[in-house]
């Protein structure tokens, strides 16, 4: 079974969603777009609006996913949620920057590593 | 509501409040430190994220600022990290904003959420002190330091869990208890004047010089004994009272170099600097200006061994220092005034082949008069004229040195200088004077009396010297010191003679245009 890489990062996605939905968030959007980028997911935990950046992968090879979050891409994930806080007007709300490791193992299980505020906006 | 959470700071040697304001607002996260923090300050941010997650609390989401007013004035060190940590702690409730209010904290954040010291405690406790507050919360290794300002109530921390513990009732902290360390001042046991044998008149000198505060010039070759000597000055110094032991801390205390292990400076200071020594280095400097060898040795004893040796821009930058007391270092950034009332030792060689005073007429000098005259004007006239006492440390011969007996103990001489210090303190009670040195010319003319036969020696010493009006007064000075340790309430042609004895150059008479 090859699955192309867009395929897996939608697969991954739908777990996260699936994930983050069970470990009681809502989820409010999937796949923010604006002109700086993209975020994958966007929820809300009580008071907080959290971002969530998924990393999906099939094995260790080329690394853990959350080395991937390098610092410019943490920078555009930051624009970007600027953007979306003051068009939806929540800027009164606390905003979380997460990261969901989903490794997809060789038998077909599922591997979730979830880290809560895994960067912020300090320079 | 922000919280405000008092701290302190230091301009130079002085301490100075600085109130930690902190605010958290929602938003995404960040972490902004505003109000002229240096580096040190700025990576606060980790230290307290790591201690507070470490000390078992959520480091709060949103846009935390901290602002530290003073605004315009530029703050150093590490102090800050348990006020900022106690300052966003008390931002989101989980402590109370008005009892951490009423406190001043200072100490730096281990990531794993201990305490530790950090410089200029003392200053910062006597800024406390003035500016009304009576708590203080510092690290467990200055807290000793801060209790020995009276009237505050010191509490030592060893984590950030403690002192929230304390904050919030639930463990109380007993108050640090102030330790007397002055009185465990005795002079060090290792080193004694017994040690030296002969050199009789340069004991003599020493003394003198302690007794009233003098500056000593020691002149001599090589292996005489003039560093063994100055080794062993600050045992026959009076110990520090009180002030002058907070004084001399503070200066330490904000370089951090305070002996781990004890709270404050209890022996009055020697300081030895290396010839090569920049005149920052000796005076004091720096973009935000820091205290000198000069500053240290304040209250105490600056040793310049080699004296001839130094930079002459060196030796001169000692001039005004000497004189006032005190020294004012200016830079762009700020101007800062340390302390400087220290007792100048200098030491040289006679000469550059360093034979020349040799007892025993052998191995006599080879330097030609035109090199020992270069080699003696590297000491300018202005800063000769500072020195109160000239000797001449002689060589003494390997015989000597096996039949002489032992000379007296350091603890002896002491109590002589300490009783003449006792005359001067009772001299000079209600004024800023300590010394029979720090006197100036109007004192001069109230407290020291001279007989007529001895005034008339004066003159004409002065006519025969080609004295200054500066050496004149410093002349009188030491004759005063000297009727002192006789117990003389006036000053007799005897003690003119001591006196003008030391003020002579003691090259001899090959250099008779010595500068003076």
């Amino acid at each position: 079974m090859t699955l192309h890489n867009r395929e897996i990062g939608l697969y991954g996605e739908n777990i996260a969603a699936e994930y983050l939905k069970i470990s009681g968030l809502s989820i409010l959007c999937r796949n923010y777009r604006s002109r700086c980028g993209e975020i994958d997911l966007i929820a809300k935990d009580g008071d907080t609006i959290v971002f969530v950046e998924v990393k999906t992968r099939r094995s260790l090879k080329f690394g853990e996913a959350t080395e991937q979050i390098t610092g410019v891409k943490q920078r555009k994930i930051m624009a970007v949620a600027n953007e979306y806080l003051s068009k939806t007007g929540c800027l009164g709300y606390n905003g979380r920057f997460d990261v969901l490791a989903v490794r997809v193992l060789p038998g077909g299980g599922i591997k979730i590593k979830w880290i809560k505020s895994a960067f912020d906006g300090w320079r | 509501m922000p919280a405000k959470i008092p701290g302190g700071a230091i301009l130079g040697i002085d301490g100075c409040l600085v109130y930690v304001e902190v605010d958290v607002a929602p938003g995404l996260p960040s972490f902004e430190i505003v109000g002229l923090p240096d580096a040190a300050i700025r990576e606060a941010r980790e230290r307290v994220r790591s201690a507070l997650r470490n000390s078992g609390y959520d480091f709060p989401l949103g846009r935390i600022t901290v602002n530290l007013a003073p605004a315009m004035m530029r703050k150093g060190g590490a102090g800050f990290d348990l006020p900022i940590a106690i300052g966003i702690l008390s931002a989101v409730g989980k402590i109370d904003k008005k009892k951490a209010a009423n406190c001043v904290f200072a100490g730096e954040l281990s990531l794993d959420g201990s305490v530790k010291g950090t410089s200029g405690v003392l200053s910062i406790a006597l800024a406390t002190k003035k500016q009304g507050f009576r708590q203080m919360i510092v690290a467990k290794p200055n807290m000793g330091e801060a209790a020995f300002i009276d009237g505050l109530d010191v509490y030592g921390v060893g984590t950030l869990n403690e002192a929230l513990q304390h904050l919030s009732g639930v463990k109380f902290i007993e108050k640090t208890k102030q330790t007397d360390v002055l009185s465990l001042s005795v002079p060090p046991g290792n080193v004694d004047f017994q040690d030296v044998a002969g050199q009789e008149h340069a004991k003599r000198v020493l003394e003198i010089a302690a007794a009233g505060g003098h500056n000593v010039l020691m002149v001599g070759p090589p292996g005489s004994g003039k560093t063994m000597l100055a080794r062993r000055l600050y045992t026959i110094l009076p110990p520090l009272s009180r002030d002058e032991a907070i004084e001399v801390t503070k200066v330490y205390s904000a370089l951090g170099l305070l002996p781990s292990g004890s709270s404050v400076i209890s022996e009055r200071p020697f300081r030895s600097p290396h010839h090569t020594i920049s005149p920052a280095g000796l005076i004091g400097g720096g973009r935000l200006p820091k205290p000198g060898e000069i500053s240290l040795a304040h209250r105490g004893v600056l040793f310049l061994d080699e004296l001839p040796e130094f930079g002459s821009h060196v030796l001169d930058a000692l001039r005004q220092p000497m004189e006032d007391g005190f020294v004012t270092v200016a830079r762009v950034g700020s101007v800062a005034v340390f302390p400087s009332r220290f007792m100048l030792l200098g030491a040289m060689n006679p000469c550059l082949c360093f034979k020349r005073a040799d007892i025993e007429g052998v191995n006599f000098c080879t330097c030609s008069p035109a090199a020992i005259r270069r080699y003696l004007r590297r000491l300018s006239g202005p800063l000769l004229d500072r020195i109160d006492l000239h000797i001449e440390v002689g060589q003494i011969g390997v015989y000597d040195l096996t039949t002489i007996k032992a000379g007296e103990k350091s603890i002896d001489i002491r109590e002589r200088v300490m009783r003449v210090r006792d005359i001067q303190t009772e001299r000079f009670l209600g004024t800023q004077i300590r010394f029979n040195a720090e006197m100036g010319s109007n004192e001069i003319k109230v407290y020291c009396d001279l007989t007529e036969s001895a005034e008339s020696l004066l003159y004409s010493a002065i006519a025969g010297l080609g004295l200054s009006v500066r050496s004149y007064i410093r002349t009188i000075k030491v004759s005063r010191t000297i009727a002192d340790l006789e117990g003389s309430r006036k000053i007799h042609e005897h003690h003119i003679t001591e006196a003008t004895g030391y003020r002579m150059p003691v090259f001899g008479a090959s250099l008779p245009n010595f500068p003076n």
